[in-house]
């Protein structure tokens, strides 16, 4: 058994826990926790980018049907890659996704605000939430659009902190949106995310026609997010007899592992 | 004397900031196999193991409080499970693996892995999940575990290695009289 002494430091621990979690309870905690988040959110920035590289070249190599393609594609990017330096394709990359974030700025009526993926939420159901570096200062709230640089939905605000807020991806089952296809009739539905790889509309009226390529869009109720946002395309579409309702698999149009610059959008 | 060990005590608070960032940006951003490493736990288990239980709790502390900083899980998660996961460690260290062997290392890295993962798991299911599935029925938890374990045993047999090679500490028995 563990003796316990008066200069034990579990019990030196249990008290600091303890006191942490009182402060924390009355946000008496809050100044030094917008200090900290501040001051680490762009070295975490570039931690999650790190990450996030490595995971998508490890992702490139798995698909064995797609590996020849990639070969030849590869050889003429070695061409270009040796000439530039790799610091200097990153940075043009990123200009390139904040030139497209600037003009979809310009071009649409609604605030916007741009943010960088910090880091991924690995306690979510999915563990596909993300983290960004923008929160109530900014004007964020729960349940507004995220979009990507050219303006695709990739998800909706779940939790916003101070400096902070954690986004669903549209391919998560705890995003929930309204939404419509662009068709004759403008048929309304629900979105949701399918075992965090595609999109799932359901609620579709049995008789309403909907085709394979139709694209989805945000139906605009609910406030949050305005009409007219790009989320998806039709894959495929179930329609038994029997049910009163059809719904349609959506194929999102943005690959969302490798999202490390979006936007919020403030109706 | 006493600005030698000032300094030092901040090199440790910046180190175990860095590992806790590291922890909560990059690590999660990695594939699903290497993105189930948990360094933060790593580092506190090396900490018990080769240095003493109150440097261990210090970085027990700051880690976890850092890391339930900066997530959105509630508040204490990471600073309950790293701690109880510590206490169990050090009791495990007094009762059973009392020599510091390289195979006591990894067999403790292990276990503790283990009982980090399960300790977490319930304070999320009581706290968040409360009322879905329970956590030992998701085949999701086991297959997070098993990559844990794995990614776990590879960075303490780094770790197990790299201190043998530099220090002392680590010697090559397996078991020890007292």
């Amino acid at each position: 058994m563990i003796k316990l002494k008066k200069n034990n430091p579990f019990i030196v621990a249990v008290v600091v826990a303890g006191l942490l979690l009182f402060f924390q309870a009355f946000g008496w905690l809050r100044p030094l926790e917008n200090i900290l988040t501040n001051a680490v959110k762009p070295l975490a920035g570039v931690l999650y980018n790190w990450g996030s590289d490595l995971e998508v070249s490890s992702n490139d190599g798995v698909n064995p049907a797609e590996l020849e393609t990639k070969i030849i594609d590869l050889q003429k990017e070695v061409a270009v890659l040796t000439v530039a330096n790799s610091k200097l394709t990153e940075t043009i990359s990123e200009n390139k996704k904040l030139q497209a974030l600037l003009d979809f700025r310009a071009s649409s009526d609604w605030q916007v605000v741009s943010a960088e993926v910090i880091a991924r939420d690995e306690t979510s159901e999915d563990g596909r939430d993300l983290l960004i570096n923008r929160g109530l200062r900014d004007g964020l709230r729960i349940g507004l659009a995220v979009v990507n640089e050219g303006g695709v939905v990739v998800g909706q605000i779940l939790e916003v902190k101070e400096t902070t807020a954690k986004i669903c991806l549209t391919t998560s089952p705890s995003c929930r949106l309204a939404a419509a296809i662009q068709n004759e009739n403008e048929t309304q539905g629900l979105t949701d995310g399918n075992l965090g790889l595609t999109i799932k509309m359901s609620y579709i009226p049995q008789l309403e026609k909907i085709k394979v390529g139709d694209t989805i869009i945000s139906s605009g109720l609910g406030g949050n997010i305005p009409r007219g946002l790009v989320i998806g395309r039709v894959a495929s579409v179930f329609n038994e007899s029997n049910e009163v309702w059809q719904e349609a698999t959506i194929e999102p149009l943005v690959d969302l592992n490798r999202l490390t610059i979006v936007a919020v959008i403030i109706p | 004397m006493k600005v030698k060990k000032i300094v030092q005590f901040i090199f440790f608070i910046i180190l175990i900031f860095g590992v806790t960032l590291i922890q909560f940006s990059f690590i999660p951003a990695l594939a699903p196999l290497p993105a189930a490493a948990n360094l933060v736990l790593v580092v506190a288990i090396f900490i018990l193991f080769f240095f003493d239980l109150r440097l261990a709790t210090i970085a027990v502390i700051l880690g976890g409080f850092f890391w339930d900083i900066l997530s959105f899980s509630f508040f204490g998660w990471h600073l309950f499970s790293l701690g109880l996961t510590l206490l169990t460690a050090y009791w495990i260290m007094r009762a059973w693996l009392t020599n510091r062997s390289f195979y006591a290392w990894i067999i403790l890295m292990l276990i503790m892995t283990l009982i980090y993962s399960l300790l977490a798991a319930l304070l999320l299911y009581l706290f968040v999940y409360n009322g879905r599935a329970f956590f030992l029925l998701n085949n999701d938890f086991w297959l997070e575990l098993f990559y844990q374990v794995i990614d776990n045993f590879i960075l303490a047999l780094f770790l197990g290695l790299l201190t043998a090679a530099v220090t002392k500490r680590l010697r090559p028995f397996f078991l020890e009289k007292s």
